[in-house]
């Protein structure tokens, strides 16, 4: 996964955003065991800092260093999908739906038919099916 | 569009005042409350209307609501009014340095692009995430084009039809009464709603963290917040899991300040906004289980008083009622997978997975260890702060064990579900944080 990439859009539920990674190693386990051990050092060797005013202080602008980090790469990503979003807008309001849902890519480019074919068998496509139709299957 | 805002926000108001008393009312905290309270409002009058007296759509549903409202108001203008006369609220004030004021102009710019990110993509991007169709919207549209919930077990659209006929109704009517106002349905325009919750979680969490911790501390907290990657892209898809939050956060943030200042009103709102979490979603249960216990534990210490958790459960399971009855009556079950204990313990690698590996909450998990960490000399120093944090732990624990003991743990093996119930706590979590940067300058 590259780091600008807008992954959410990539898979049809919200429930996790992977990871990012170099090689092997984790990404945020990296920096999470460099904040623990800045975090010490901060705090330990710190005393006597004139620019902030006491420990909890210094912890948050530790935090939000890091946090900045990978926000950046966040915000890239969300420039990036943030410019489809102006493809969008010309679009009414059933093909910006055609647009998005064959945007989800983790169903293999399936949901896409489910625009163009009849009510699938398949219970996931189904329940993509049976909601954009809904008014067509009733009347 | 502005209809709907409005129709939520006036009852919320005015709930607020009849809530919050003795506090000043126009304030953004209250305007967050309002949202809340106010779309518990509509969606409870909306189940009345649908599920308790069987109507159809007529428009007797908008009379309906707006004349509730109309007494609400009345009520409001003939009680007694103590409006604002007592305001014990106190914030830390303390004068920017250059390294905290060039933060606040970073997190301000970060805040500002991500937020227009997320008004565009919530203006664009219809609804096409597969649980946010099959559990919440789908029963808004049938409901919409049916213009009534079925009663016939034989019927395909039973109880609302859908694949979970068993979940709580409010995110479906709220998006119902949106479409109904709006008067065709327009599933772009529901992303509306929860960029609304998204906002007033932020809210709620800056403005009662302030009190406690002082505005930049707060700032940097709710900042966090704001840009966990999952949280925002909650915040313009229609799931329950924030809409939780904002209730859960709601709850914990009066249930401390009652904790702190044993104003009754702050107990009351708490076990309000308890009890109107199961009106959400149903991961309230175990986490409402895991608080009592907690409860219970500090009134057998004496730490609190018998008195104050009879009223605790009295007020919350009051404000729950129509709809436990209702789903007891219609024998609607909490399980969605078949029924007996498992025992899984390859989740936990899962759910170390979505905390530390995964993208979807930055670096919080750390955060929040290395915070417990510096701060427990000061944590196990604290009553209040005890409880927080243990409902927090046994909250979390609570719903890993529904993934560790039940046949849900393929939803934590393939992380289709995992992440976003943790959401529903990550509110709690930012509050536990703050709270424990309470006082930090009485250290040195």
């Amino acid at each position: 996964m590259g780091l600008l990439q807008f992954l959410p859009e990539s898979i049809s539920t919200i429930n996790i955003i992977p990871g990012y990674f170099f090689g092997p190693l984790p990404v945020l386990v990296v920096l999470g065991l460099f904040l623990a051990i800045f975090s010490i050092l901060v705090v330990k060797f710190s005393v006597g800092e004139k620019i902030v005013k006491d420990r909890s202080d210094r912890l948050l602008f530790l935090f939000l260093a890091f946090w900045l980090v990978l926000l950046t790469a966040f915000t890239a990503g969300n420039y990036q999908a943030s410019r489809q979003d102006a493809n969008y807008r010309a679009f009414d309001s059933f093909d910006k739906k055609i647009m998005r849902v064959c945007g989800l890519g983790d169903l293999s480019g399936r949901l896409c038919r489910v625009f163009s074919g009849a009510r699938p068998d398949d219970p996931i496509l189904r329940t993509y099916y049976d909601y954009y139709f809904f008014q067509r299957l009733n009347n | 569009m502005i209809i709907y805002f409005i129709s939520i926000l006036t009852p919320g108001l005015l709930l607020v005042r009849v809530l919050r008393q003795s506090r000043p009312w126009l304030t953004v905290f209250n305007i967050c409350l309002a949202y809340a309270l106010g779309s518990s409002f509509v969606t409870i009058i909306l189940f009345f209307y649908f599920f308790i007296f069987r109507l159809s759509y007529s428009p007797g549903l908008f009379w309906s609501v707006w004349l509730l409202t109309g007494c609400l108001a009345v009520g409001v203008m003939i009680s007694k009014n103590t409006l604002g006369r007592v305001d014990n609220t106190q914030t830390i004030k303390s004068r920017l340095t250059s390294m905290q004021l060039a933060a606040v102009i970073i997190i301000l710019v970060f805040s500002a692009v991500n937020l227009s990110f997320l008004f565009s993509h919530a203006a664009v991007r219809p609804a096409a995430l597969y649980d946010s169709l099959a559990m919440w919207s789908f029963k808004a549209k049938v409901l919409f084009y049916e213009q009534k919930i079925n009663f016939d077990p034989t019927q395909d659209f039973y109880l609302g039809g859908g694949g979970h006929l068993n979940y709580p109704w409010q995110i479906p009517l709220a998006q119902y009464w949106l479409q109904v106002n709006l008067g065709v349905y327009d599933d772009l325009a529901a992303n509306w709603i929860f960029v609304g919750y998204f906002l007033s979680l932020i809210g709620l969490v800056f403005f009662g963290l302030k009190r406690y911790i002082g505005s930049w501390r707060a700032l940097i907290l709710a900042f966090f917040l704001f840009s966990m990657p999952l949280v925002w892209h909650h915040g313009f898809n229609a799931y329950a899991d924030l809409p939780l939050a904002l209730y859960l956060t709601g709850a914990v943030t009066f249930f401390y300040a009652w904790l702190k200042d044993k104003q009754r009103e702050d107990l009351i709102l708490a076990a309000i906004f308890w009890g109107l979490s199961f009106w959400v979603k149903d991961g309230a249960w175990f986490l409402y289980l895991a608080f009592l216990l907690v409860f219970f534990g500090y009134c057998l210490k004496k730490c609190l008083s018998w008195s104050a958790f009879s009223k605790f459960i009295l007020i919350s399971i009051a404000s729950a009622s129509p709809w436990l009855l209702f789903r007891a009556f219609y024998h609607l079950g909490l399980s969605n997978v078949s029924v007996g204990l498992v025992f899984k313990p390859e989740i936990l690698i899962s759910v170390l997975e979505t905390m530390f590996v995964s993208y979807s909450w930055n670096l919080w998990w750390f955060f929040l260890l290395i915070a417990i960490f510096f701060n427990f000399k000061r944590i196990s120093g604290s009553s209040a702060l005890i409880f927080i944090w243990s409902f927090l732990g046994l909250g979390l624990l609570s719903l890993i064990l529904v993934y560790l003991l039940t046949m849900n743990y393929q939803y934590a093996l393939d992380q289709t579900a995992l992440s976003r119930t943790l959401l529903s706590l990550i509110g709690v979590s930012v509050l536990a944080v703050g709270f424990s940067f309470n006082e930090a300058h009485s250290d040195y």
